[in-house]
């Protein structure tokens, strides 16, 4: 076998992830829809960690492996993943140097959510128990862990004292902290699942059960979930459709709800696109990755959403395989010949629910 | 309201009040802010015979002390590390002490006083501080620092420190000064932001009024394509809120895409910027300011900020685009004689560690320089003191003490730029006192305004069990009008018209309305002292 030059292969292989990703969400359910999930919870950015390939695929691999198993699990192993330690600086965070970028966010972004029964303490205390994992064969290999650059002295965590290993911190934290943990897990989820907007009862009735469940089930989250989609709430009228789509979404579904053709040209170029409108996937703009929902919208990103679809049905056009779109509307619109008919009907079915504009049609303006 | 029935009208009985509250804030936001931003034409609210609004005192005092100038919020996102920005010579030693590694060395400073230094790649600002366009602020911050990225800027962005405030000090501004923007929106955008990322500062309780811009080129065909969309006749519900969001977007583009795109394409640029993020977005400001657009507030993003690791280089990339960026920036602005009419600041969530952490890098502080730009500051110089570095001086988390509040200078730039009045500075500053500083602006309105009749008239939605009301806060004795519109815009109730005295006035919607409202959303309308205000309501 024949080393190939790193130059040469490193861009490749980037290419190869963000094409894998885009085919994944294509195709890949429920898995994928978690993936992206976790990829904006426990996020990374790839110019951080110099858009090494190998990390890339260590910290997708690791999201897609955890994206539907246990949390405290998912937990444990994102804080010692190689992409993840170079990102937040774990890699440099050594017993004599102690740095909290990642205790910080293991607390606010991760676990608990903003200023939840933390303090900066607990912070500098729990970085001390993160030591250690600063130490590689090579450049650009996986990041291991030796006792020597570890913090063995006592730390004082959520007001217990202990030596605390990197376990028994990760052990502590799930033990002392799990209703926020699972609260504010949930509380995501159900805004990505569900919707941006909910309320006390919302809060009450349905949240905190699902944390409950969580709590119940040692962090396992698939009765979790399975709770969320199995319940009539999931299925309420008002619950549907009031997430507005990130970039991803609409180009993937759009590709999928038609039934359209696409090969790794259109997923290339939607790679592309997305990241001009916002969602540049593996480089979100921070560590609290994207806000969602209204955030996507914005005066200049709602118009290129359209343009980016246009763009695709005129390629679809080039190979000449319209006949992909009369299909569809003859199909929607059991071979109407009425144009009003035939609108309406792909109207309907590209949009969850109704767009209200027949007033419009005849009312002055 | 998710999954309570809206519908009907009927509510079940176990709701809380706190579900009330909250559905009633919620919904409330998310409704109005739509419809602020969508209110541009006359289309909305067809039904009504909408007048343009004459203006009330407080208005007619801020727009008369307008001038032309204009402010650029240049936000360094990630916490920019004061110290090795502006580095404290006359404690060199303890500074060395501190960053053995990060530090920059003596023969790597540009001197700007005998007392403190820049560092040498910042050297494109040589020039601006030279020839009087640069001042900086030193340590500058906030008591109890938050050491959160995302709550600090939050704070920065708000201006409270201690509540979660929803509002930013320039939306609070703006309420003030369109108390009828939802009916009568003015014809340029209000603030602008380059860039996709939100930030609280131009957010009101009414409306969001920053315009973003990717491309200006991209506004020439929206404004000529471009049909209003209906944002009248959706359902009230969640769903209906999000299709309003949308719409309301996009008729905000649409509205106000033809008057950037002109003054954009009425100006070019006369400087020979480079090719990084900040450089590209303050190009497309100075066109739009060279263009004669007429906006008063823009903001710009530079990220990176956040060095935790291997902070020379990274922060010397960053440092170097904000120098050049500024340099090209002004001397592109005086090619037209702009140079003096814009004032440049700049933001950061907060300052680093003293201290580095053994990663090359730095962690989370408080206090750092602000930096303001522009012909207008009459001199360069610095303002207030340096923190005290040395360890014995540091707050519990090991960081520096401030020594001016960011809300000084905000309180400053309101005061002595915008020459607003200290009244009402306050109030968009949540009625704190904060001392303004000798920048070296002078405040030149157009006129001097009259600020002595000026009376902050004050009106709020409430609701408790299951009622709506509207408060009324009267300065003095006025003869008041409020009326209640529906969504459609047609007039449904006469709720007030009589002289009300000074003080507080309380107003039962449904009671006073007289007639059958069914539950949703409606718009009031008061009319006082030939001014109206006017905010959207839910009636329960």
């Amino acid at each position: 076998m024949i080393l190939a030059d790193f130059d040469t292969d490193n861009p490749n292989y980037i290419n190869q992830w963000y094409l894998q990703t885009a085919n994944d969400t294509v195709e890949g359910g429920l898995r994928a829809r978690l993936t992206l999930f976790w990829m904006n919870h426990f996020v990374t950015e790839l110019d951080s960690y110099g858009s090494y390939a190998p990390y890339m695929f260590q910290y997708y691999n690791l999201m897609q492996t955890h994206a539907l198993g246990n949390f405290k699990e998912f937990v444990r192993a994102v804080g010692i993943n190689s992409t993840m330690l170079i990102y937040l600086n774990g890699f440099e965070n050594t017993s004599n140097n102690p740095n909290e970028n990642y205790a910080r966010e293991l607390f606010e972004l991760f676990t608990l959510g903003e200023n939840n029964n933390y303090t900066q303490q607990d912070i500098l205390q729990a970085a001390r128990a993160l030591t250690g994992y600063n130490h590689w064969d090579e450049p650009g290999a996986q990041i291991n862990f030796d006792q020597s650059t570890w913090d063995e002295g006592p730390k004082t965590v959520f007001g217990s004292e202990q030596f605390y290993t990197y376990d028994e911190l990760i052990d502590t934290l799930f033990e002392l902290r799990e209703t926020e943990i699972a609260q504010f897990i949930c509380t995501k989820l159900y805004k990505y699942f569900v919707s941006h907007e909910y309320d006390a009862i919302t809060q009450e009735d349905i949240i905190n059960p699902l944390a409950q469940t969580l709590i119940d089930a040692n962090f396992e989250m698939v009765p979790m979930l399975r709770q969320l989609f199995k319940s009539q709430h999931f299925f309420d009228d008002r619950a549907l459709g009031v997430v507005i789509k990130s970039p991803y979404d609409v180009v993937f579904n759009y590709i999928n709800e038609g039934n359209f053709f696409y090969n790794d040209t259109v997923l290339e170029y939607f790679v592309y696109y997305t990241g001009i409108i916002g969602q540049e996937i593996y480089s979100p703009p921070d560590v609290s990755g994207w806000q969602g929902d209204q955030n996507w919208i914005n005066t200049a990103s709602l118009l290129a959403r359209w343009q980016i679809i246009e763009l695709f049905n005129g390629y679809l056009f080039d190979l000449e395989l319209q006949s992909q779109f009369i299909d569809l509307a003859r199909e929607l619109s059991s071979d109407s010949n009425d144009p009003y008919v035939i609108t309406k009907a792909v109207v309907d079915f590209f949009n969850s629910k109704e767009l209200f504009t027949e007033v419009r049609l005849s009312s002055s303006y | 309201m998710l999954f309570n029935n809206s519908s009907s009208g009927k509510k079940k009985k176990n709701i809380k009040d706190s579900h009330d509250q909250e559905h009633a804030t919620w919904n409330r936001r998310s409704f109005i802010q739509a419809l602020g931003l969508a209110g541009a034409g006359s289309i909305m609210l067809g039904g009504t015979n909408v007048s343009a609004s004459a203006p009330s005192p407080l208005s007619v005092a801020l727009s008369q002390s307008e001038n032309d100038n204009i402010l650029v919020i240049i936000r360094l996102k990630g916490g920019n590390d004061g110290l090795n920005t502006v580095v404290p010579l006359y404690d060199y030693d303890t500074y060395a002490n501190l960053r053995p590694t990060i530090r920059h060395q003596e023969n790597e400073l540009l001197s700007l006083s005998p007392d403190f230094a820049i560092p040498s790649y910042m050297n494109a600002l040589e020039s601006v501080w030279g020839e009087g366009n640069m001042k900086i602020i030193h340590g500058v911050g906030y008591p109890d620092q938050s050491l959160s990225h995302f709550r600090s800027s939050d704070i920065w962005a708000s201006a409270d420190a201690i509540n979660d405030e929803q509002t930013g000090w320039w939306g609070r501004y703006f309420e003030d000064l369109y108390p009828d923007y939802l009916i009568n929106p003015p014809e340029i955008p209000p603030a602008i932001q380059i860039g996709s990322i939100g930030n609280l500062i131009f957010e009101g309780t009414n409306s969001n009024y920053a315009f973003s811009v990717a491309d200006p080129n991209q506004l020439a065909n929206i404004a000529q394509t471009g049909g209003l969309h209906d944002v009248v006749n959706l359902p009230e519900c969640v769903y209906g809120d999000k299709l309003l969001f949308l719409r309301a977007q996009t008729n905000t583009t649409l509205t106000y895409a033809e008057v950037i795109n002109d003054a954009y394409m009425a100006s070019s640029n006369q400087a020979t910027y480079l090719q990084d993020d900040l450089s590209e977005q303050l190009a497309i400001i100075a066109r739009m300011i060279k263009g004669g657009l007429g906006t008063k507030v823009y903001m710009v993003s530079l990220g990176g900020f956040d060095t935790h690791a291997n902070q020379v280089n990274k922060q010397r990339g960053l440092h170097e685009n904000l120098a050049s960026g500024i340099k090209n920036f002004y001397e592109d602005l005086a090619s037209e004689g702009y140079d003096d009419k814009v004032l440049g600041m700049t933001i950061s969530e907060f300052g680093r560690r003293p201290y580095e952490n053994g990663s090359n890098g730095t962690d989370h502080g408080t206090a750092s320089p602000t930096f303001l730009f522009g012909a207008g500051l009459n001199g360069s110089g610095f303002v207030g003191a340096h923190p005290d570095i040395n360890a014995s001086a540091w707050d519990n988390n090991n960081n520096l003490v401030p020594t001016t509040d960011f809300r000084d200078v905000y309180a400053s730039v309101l005061t002595d730029w915008f020459c607003i009045d200290p009244s009402v500075v306050n109030t968009i500053l949540l009625n704190d006192n904060y001392q303004t500083l000798n920048l070296g602006l002078n405040c030149q309105g157009l006129s001097i305004p009259d600020f002595s009749n000026v009376s902050h008239f004050s009106h709020v939605a409430t609701y408790r069990d299951n009622r709506t009301f509207i408060e009324i806060n009267m300065q003095n004795t006025a003869h008041v009008e409020v009326k209640l519109f529906n969504i459609l815009g047609q007039e449904m109730a006469s709720l007030c018209n009589e002289v009300l005295t000074p003080g507080n006035h309380i107003i039962d919607v449904k009671t006073r309305a007289n007639i059958r409202l069914a539950y949703g959303q409606y718009i009031y309308r008061i009319n006082t002292l030939g001014q109206f205000y006017s905010k959207s309501i839910l009636i329960k």
